[in-house]
């Protein structure tokens, strides 16, 4: 059983306080600090389409310790089978509210010198290396949410893979909310030397369907020359919860990223990603599904930054929405000048359920050099009145009519998913989600 | 979207850095010497909106519209979006000329020298073989407005806004500044204060102009604002094809047009609004145009933006009955020191509406045009359906082109669909014309008539010449 040990506020106190706790070297508190400043001078994100009335920062608590095992009685399934299913060859994390519980990296990997652990404990034992990509030049602080972000930060994920070294087994983290009231600020820095390979999973879930928290993502992804990263980003809070993500990679020439990321949870969700393809023929592939019911709201944005000639990316995003959800996605493909024979794709498709859901779309180009090759496409759809005819004339009862259309809506989504793993926990969550909304 | 927001002021910055470098306007620079009867005193001031109204011998209320714009406009922020406003000098605009008393019914009764600027422009030859109307502004009077006789016993109206507001109080009083309100935004503020000449186009039931009506618009002096105010009103079943055409000569100090454009079309009424502006490159043009379409009527706006040093201006339809139409053709041309900040509006707010964006941009010498769009679809706009297609053209690496959709659904029996697509000359296609004899400035400008074709059909025969003789004329040394 674990048992609450303190709580640190959103302040200046709770600043100081956390740092002490975590006994940090002094350009880290001195980062934070710098943060915190900018945080008093920044405001909240205004977005045209998704207003943060009602989320009450001072509410939550900037840090939560837990002592002892996390309580999983009234974990989700999919929880526990993950928890009990790891063996002493799975690479795996796991933290609970704002710190991490348990942290395993299989002996073989650790002797190629592949690093995985919590980014505090990084800060002790490999701080030179941190050092280098720790909100340096790719994190940036746009916003309120983000600086405070950049002051809170505790837990998340340090993850390194040295030159040529390839993993081809999932490293899996598992972030876990249980605190009422908790902040969670996860920060994720990934680098993949050159020519590695790794595939990385992220998972979300609140251990309570009722406290709600606070949660800001920061992740930091570098891949340098060749390199190939898989990420794939489950996630699945209570409908308390209010998560803004701010996700980046830096890629390379040559080097490909690769996304999956899931949206089930939440009460309102931003989740941002920016894509720099900085190196020529580096490729960025970014796969979203989003299914949100009630008065869900999800803003999703994607963004390809063409910075240098012949780089490739490719954006899809899907959502489904039901009941009074909505579903915000902005996206941006930017070609800077020079970036010639740039090749950029970006979509966007909806399908809204039942009358009361609501779908915005706004997905932009900013073209600045004329040798490219840029499309971009949005649509609103509705659940076809002749399909579901169809359907049930074959047999099917409209419940299962309706979900055989949301199936074949995702499918082509789930055609360009490339990590497995991803693939099927995104499958599964989805149709649990779907036989709670039937039922 | 504060990284959007970055990005875009970034740009920004790098716009008002270019330096605006004046185009070749040979056949269309002209300026003439001509003494204005009254110029009133530049800068903004209650004082002038009240003279204005005053001079105008206008009725009250109309007045009072006047004065709350001009509080309006004082109040609301300039955009931050769009284009780079922060050169605009409100001050050193002047709100009102009148260049001459009275107006010509005929063509001999214009002044002669005003006359010329005209007769360069190929207006009169235009009326006679082909057009049922002229109503052509200089400076901020309409000068000189003909309507065909056959379309005058037939009931339809057109004046110039000015004698429209005489003629008709209480049209004016209930209709004007219902489409486009003074709070809409900052320009149409501004309008609502210090608005002058314009069109007042009124077609009868059932009554179908089968000829277009043509108001051509020109601003001669520095420094001068020009706002027109055009109120047009399609009854039950009419129909009407109402084209704007602009050129300026050049000068060197920035001027404004900033117009209003209120059309309503009413239940199985067909209308067309053509707009073919051709400004000065020290141009700032911001116009609201905007169209309320009932039951089973139709409304296209067909849009080509080429003058100006920036254009933002956003046609747009109001869907408001059951089956009505909405179509906006937007095509842009952005040069050296030019921003086309264009596109299209569409509110979907009635079963069963329809509507198609259709946009098409040519980019070059370091030129920028963006597209910016909203499609929504209110609650209760049932099988809705609404399609939106981008095509833009770069044609070297120093132009800018952006697409900005927004789309809006709050209601699931809809069908809405976005597609754009930035492409840049063919080498192939420039191989082969070149090939067959012809020089690569030729073949190109014959590439850009090619990806424009869709809107020059739409243009009746003088305009579409015109319109192809500006895109050769602005081709022209374009290439190296």
């Amino acid at each position: 059983m674990s048992k609450l040990l303190s709580e640190t506020k959103l302040n200046q106190d709770g600043l100081m306080a956390l740092s002490e706790r975590l006994d940090e070297p002094a350009w880290i508190r001195e980062k934070r600090q710098n943060a915190w400043e900018r945080a008093q001078a920044l405001d909240l994100p205004q977005a045209r389409y998704t207003q943060l009335r009602g989320l009450e920062i001072e509410k939550y608590a900037a840090h939560t310790l837990h002592a002892g095992k996390p309580d999983l009685s009234s974990a989700p399934a999919v929880v526990s089978e993950l928890l009990s299913g790891k063996s002493n060859e799975d690479a795996f994390g796991v933290q609970l509210d704002s710190s991490a519980v348990q942290f395993q990296l299989p002996e073989a990997l650790r002797k190629q010198g592949v690093i995985f652990c919590d980014l505090n404990a990084a800060a002790r034992e490999h701080e030179g290396l941190l050092k280098k990509y720790l909100m340096q030049d790719l994190f940036k602080l746009q916003t309120k949410l983000h600086a405070l972000h950049a002051a809170f930060w505790s837990g998340g994920v340090f993850l390194y893979v040295p030159k040529d070294v390839q993993i081809e087994a999932p490293l899996n983290m598992l972030f876990l909310h249980r605190g009422a009231h908790a902040g969670l600020f996860t920060h994720t820095v990934i680098v993949a030397e050159r020519g590695s390979k790794l595939t990385y999973m992220e998972e979300n879930y609140a251990l309570d369907r009722q406290a709600g928290a606070l949660h800001t993502a920061g992740v930091e992804v570098f891949l340098m020359e060749g390199a190939k990263v898989q990420y794939g980003g489950i996630q699945n809070w209570n409908e308390q919860t209010y998560s803004f993500g701010s996700r980046r990679a830096r890629i390379a020439k040559d080097a490909t990223m690769d996304w999956t990321l899931g949206w089930l949870g939440g009460r309102l969700v931003v989740a941002q990603l920016y894509n720099e393809l900085a190196g020529p023929g580096a490729l960025a592939h970014d796969v979203q599904m989003a299914y949100s019911h009630n008065k869900q709201h999800f803003d999703i944005s994607s963004n390809l930054v063409h910075q240098v000639p012949d780089t490739k990316g490719e954006v899809r995003v899907r959502s489904v929405l039901r009941d009074r959800s909505r579903s915000v996605f902005s996206g941006l493909i930017r070609i800077e000048s020079g970036a010639q024979r740039s090749d950029a794709y970006q979509s966007h498709r909806a399908l809204i359920l039942n009358d009361g859901a609501r779908s915005d779309s706004s997905p932009s180009l900013e073209i600045n050099a004329n040798d490219v090759r840029c499309t971009h496409a949005a649509s609103a759809s509705q659940l076809d009145d002749e399909k579901l005819f169809y359907l049930r004339s074959r047999g099917l009862d409209e419940v299962q009519a309706k979900k055989a259309i949301v199936d074949g809506f995702f499918q082509p989504t789930v055609d360009n998913i490339t990590m497995e793993l991803a693939r099927q926990r995104l499958e599964r969550l989805i149709d649990e989600k779907w036989e709670k909304d039937e039922a | 979207m504060s990284e959007l927001q970055h990005l875009g002021e970034k740009k920004r910055g790098a716009t008002a850095e270019q330096e605006v470098v004046e185009r070749d306007y040979t056949p269309y620079d002209f300026r003439d010497d001509i003494a204005y009867l009254h110029k009133a005193a530049p800068g903004l001031s209650v004082d002038i909106v009240k003279e204005i109204s005053k001079m105008k011998g206008e009725p009250p209320w109309m007045l009072k519209k006047r004065l709350e714009g001009l509080e309006i406009f004082l109040q609301k922020p300039t955009p931050t979006w769009g284009g780079d406003l922060s050169k605009l000098d409100y001050d050193k605009i002047s709100y009102y000329i009148k260049p001459s008393e009275g107006q010509g019914h005929t063509w001999e009764e214009v002044p002669d020298k005003i006359k010329k600027t005209f007769e360069k422009l190929g207006i009169p030859e235009a009326e006679r073989k082909f057009l049922a109307g002229a109503g052509a502004q200089y400076e901020s009077e309409a000068i000189y407005h003909n309507l065909k006789k056959e379309w005058e016993d037939r009931g339809v109206i057109f004046l110039d806004s000015d004698t429209g507001l005489k003629k008709y109080p209480h049209i004016y009083e209930e209709l004007w500044g219902t489409v486009v309100p003074a709070a809409d935004n900052k320009y149409a503020a501004l309008n609502t204060a210090f608005w002058s000449g314009g069109s007042f186009v009124y077609v009868p039931k059932g009554v179908q102009v089968t000829m277009p009506l043509q108001a051509y618009f020109r601003i001669n002096a520095a420094d001068m604002g020009q706002f027109e105010r055009t109120l047009i009103i399609l009854d039950e079943g009419a129909k009407l094809h109402y084209i704007e055409g602009c050129t300026a000569p050049t000068y060197s100090s920035s001027s404004l047009h900033s117009g209003v454009i209120e059309i309503i079309v009413k239940k199985n009424a067909s209308m067309t609004y053509t707009t073919l502006q051709n400004w000065a490159n020290n141009m700032y043009n911001l116009v609201t145009q905007r169209a309320i379409v009932h039951a089973g009527a139709s409304m296209s706006w067909v849009d080509a933006n080429l003058g100006s040093c920036l254009t933002m201006k956003y046609p747009s339809c109001y869907l408001v009955g059951e089956g009505a139409t909405g179509e906006i053709l937007s095509v842009a041309y952005a040069g050296d020191g030019q921003h086309q900040d264009t596109g299209g509006k569409v509110i979907h707010a009635a079963p069963n509406t329809t509507s198609r964006i259709t946009s098409k941009s040519i980019s070059l010498r370091g030129g920028r045009t963006s597209y910016r769009g909203l499609v929504k679809i209110a609650k209760g706009a049932t099988g809705a359906k609404s399609n939106v297609m981008c095509d833009a053209l770069l044609l070297d690496d120093h132009s800018v082109s952006d697409t900005y959709p927004y789309i809006e659904i709050e209601e699931d029996r809809v069908t809405v669909g976005h597609e754009a697509t930035v492409g840049k000359v063919g080498e192939d296609l420039l191989f082969y014309l070149r090939s067959r004899g012809l020089s690569e400035s030729e073949a190109l400008s014959l590439i850009v008539l090619g990806f424009v074709e869709e809107f020059a059909k739409t243009l009746p025969m003088e305009y579409a010449l015109e319109f192809n003789r500006l895109i050769q004329l602005e081709m022209e040394g374009s290439v190296g």
